[in-house]
């Protein structure tokens, strides 16, 4: 059964940003599956497809240790179930 | 006003992204695990990966982080019907072991799953078979002490509130309803998370005046038995016109009759959501459209309670009863009803206009709900609470709200006079008598009214009585000077009306 969340990023711009934060999906072995980028001024807006059936941490591990990448590294970092989403925009 | 974040809101709320997210290539190299799955959904997302546009995501994540979208109650009715015997401390023992083994898991499969989707579940109660029901085997004893045990089992399982200390006399009561109606001031004020309700008229049976008049002198009671606390007792009991028996909303809630052993009813909420949807919309906007956008929004909100309230159940192994589409503002600034009626063109709610502006709000909620959700049920109104409501108490401190206005309002939607403070040296009689133009409102107009008022001992229109959490704050207000003692002394039933000869 694939879980999959979505990952969503907000934050200053700088060089290793998406490095840090797809180590740290690597580290806990989830596989991203789509990625969308966005920057606005200096903003980076990231969006992340991410399967974390085969990782090595439940939803709530993994949620909470990208929360935790995003304060360390200064940009807010959220993760939701894909459910969620399908529930609330599609009918 | 926001929780804290490390970045400014304005950076999510101002957010300019692509028109269309990325739709997966055709070919992607992760297939593998995947495809074996045949649910047609899940097909579907597999073929396009991101099947979101960003500006939906960001709504989604807006709306949790950013305007307190939240689950407001998930509520779990039990039966407690074969716990009935002709002594009430087996009963009690009885009750609370079959509480135990239902409703034990109830408060760590709600929080899981309010970790899981990310949206905070507010309240977890239980409800059970009005107590009346179950007390009548024991020949006329007094069942508070069933009230006790409720108390216990809700602290001991971490619910905030259980319901169902209740009695249905809409056409006449038994001697067990007497029995539970006079227990009320010792059960309530004895106990903090046990609430009671007494359904007194019907559109099928119309008002049962004798019943009305004694609850006038019964909410009197209770003021007084928790004279210390402001009256805090009738915070958590409601008279009730056409009471609804799957009500997943305190202080009204309990387990009816023809309900099934168990059931998880949810109710959502999210005044947040539809005043920050409102405050971008265009002031230019006519109303036509802005029913719409409460429509719209309130699609998004039922879909959240839905999707929870179904894995609750599953979790469970309970069966899933009904999502209830109320509008419930909670005492936190930004979640208030009142000022969704402002953010219309109202300067102060309850001022001219606000019915029509209520009416259009509820009717686009459940217009939205009623397709969100494959169950609605409950009361699906919306809540003007003035105590839990901070642009309420604001409405009444200015002026703009009077009783009057609140009674209006209640014909076009909404659910009642709930948690209005009156002085604390009002006659029972005028108690009845505004319970009994309250319940009339809901009798003719078939639908469900319900009335929790606070004579706040020792206090005066004007005064503030201090509640607590989610009870909030209330200012006193004004009563009409003019006494009504001769009408309700009548007694009798007011019969129904035409319109519940439907057959």
């Amino acid at each position: 059964m694939p879980e999959r969340v979505i990952l969503t990023a907000v934050g200053q711009n700088r060089p290793g940003v998406l490095a840090e934060i797809t180590a740290a999906i690597a580290k806990l072995q989830g596989n991203v599956l789509d990625i969308s980028q966005k920057m606005m001024q200096n903003y980076f807006n990231l969006i992340m497809l991410v399967d974390i059936s085969g990782a090595k941490a439940d939803f709530a591990r993994f949620k909470a240790k990208l929360e935790a990448t995003g304060a360390k590294g200064g940009y807010a970092v959220s993760v939701q179930h894909e459910e969620v989403f399908h529930y609330m925009h599609r009918v | 006003m926001n929780p804290p974040r490390p970045l400014p809101s304005s950076l999510i709320l101002g957010l300019v992204l692509p028109q269309n997210g990325r739709t997966g290539d055709d070919e992607d190299d992760d297939e593998d695990e995947d495809e074996d799955e045949d649910e047609d959904d899940l097909r579907a997302r597999n073929t396009a990966l991101l099947l979101f546009t960003p500006e939906e995501i960001l709504e989604t994540i807006r709306m949790v982080q950013l305007e307190r979208l939240d689950i407001r109650a998930v509520t779990l009715g039990v039966s407690l019907m074969e716990c009935a015997d002709t002594d009430v401390g087996r009963l009690c023992r009885k009750a609370r072991r079959k509480l135990r083994a239902v409703a034990a898991q109830l408060v760590p499969v709600v929080n899981a799953v309010a970790e899981q989707y990310g949206v905070p579940i507010v309240n977890r109660r239980i409800a059970v078979t009005p107590v009346a029901l179950l007390a009548a085997a024991c020949g006329g004893k007094d069942p508070a002490p069933v009230a006790l045990m409720l108390d216990e089992v809700a602290q001991e399982l971490g619910v905030d509130f259980i319901g169902g200390y209740g009695a249905l006399v809409h056409k006449g009561a038994t001697a067990a309803d007497d029995c539970l109606i006079a227990s009320l001031p010792e059960a309530l004020g004895s106990t903090a998370r046990v609430c009671a309700f007494v359904n007194l008229a019907s559109t099928k049976a119309g008002i049962n005046m004798d019943a009305v008049l004694k609850m006038g002198g019964t909410i009197k009671a209770c003021a007084e038995r928790t004279a210390d606390r402001d009256g805090l007792a009738c915070c958590k009991l409601v008279a009730f016109a056409n009471a609804v028996e799957d009500n997943p909303f305190m202080a009204g809630a309990f387990h009816g009759v023809g309900e099934p052993e168990c059931a998880v009813n949810v109710g959502v909420s999210g005044p947040g959501v539809v005043r920050a949807a409102l405050r971008r919309l265009s002031p230019e906007a006519d109303l036509g459209e802005v029913a719409e956008l409460v429509k719209r929004m309130a699609f998004k909100i039922t879909r959240m309670g839905e999707l929870a309230g179904r894995a609750v159940s599953e979790r469970l192994g309970v069966p899933f009863g009904i999502v209830d589409l109320s509008l419930a503002p909670t005492p936190t600034v930004a979640d208030s009803v009142a000022e969704i009626l402002e953010l219309m063109g109202l300067e102060r709610c309850g001022t001219h206009g606000s019915v029509a502006a209520l009416a259009l709000l509820v009717d686009a909620v459940k217009k939205g709900g009623a397709m969100a959700s494959s169950y609605v049920g409950g009361l699906s109104g919306a809540f003007i609470p003035v105590s839990e409501d901070v642009g309420m108490i604001q409405a009444v401190q200015d002026g703009a709200m009077s009783l009057s206005k609140l009674e209006a309002m209640t014909s076009v939607c909404s659910v009642g006079l709930d948690m209005i403070a009156i002085p604390g040296d009002t006659p029972p009689e005028t108690i009845a008598a505004i319970i009994a133009d309250e319940l009339a409102i809901g009798v003719v107009n078939n639908k469900t009214t319900g009335v929790r008022l606070i004579p706040v001992p020792g206090k005066k229109a004007g005064d503030i009585a201090e509640f607590g959490g989610l009870l909030g704050r209330a200012p006193v207000m004004a009563l009409n000077r003019f006494r009504s003692d001769a009408f309700v002394a009548r007694g009798g039933r007011i019969p129904a009306p035409l319109r519940s000869l439907t057959n």
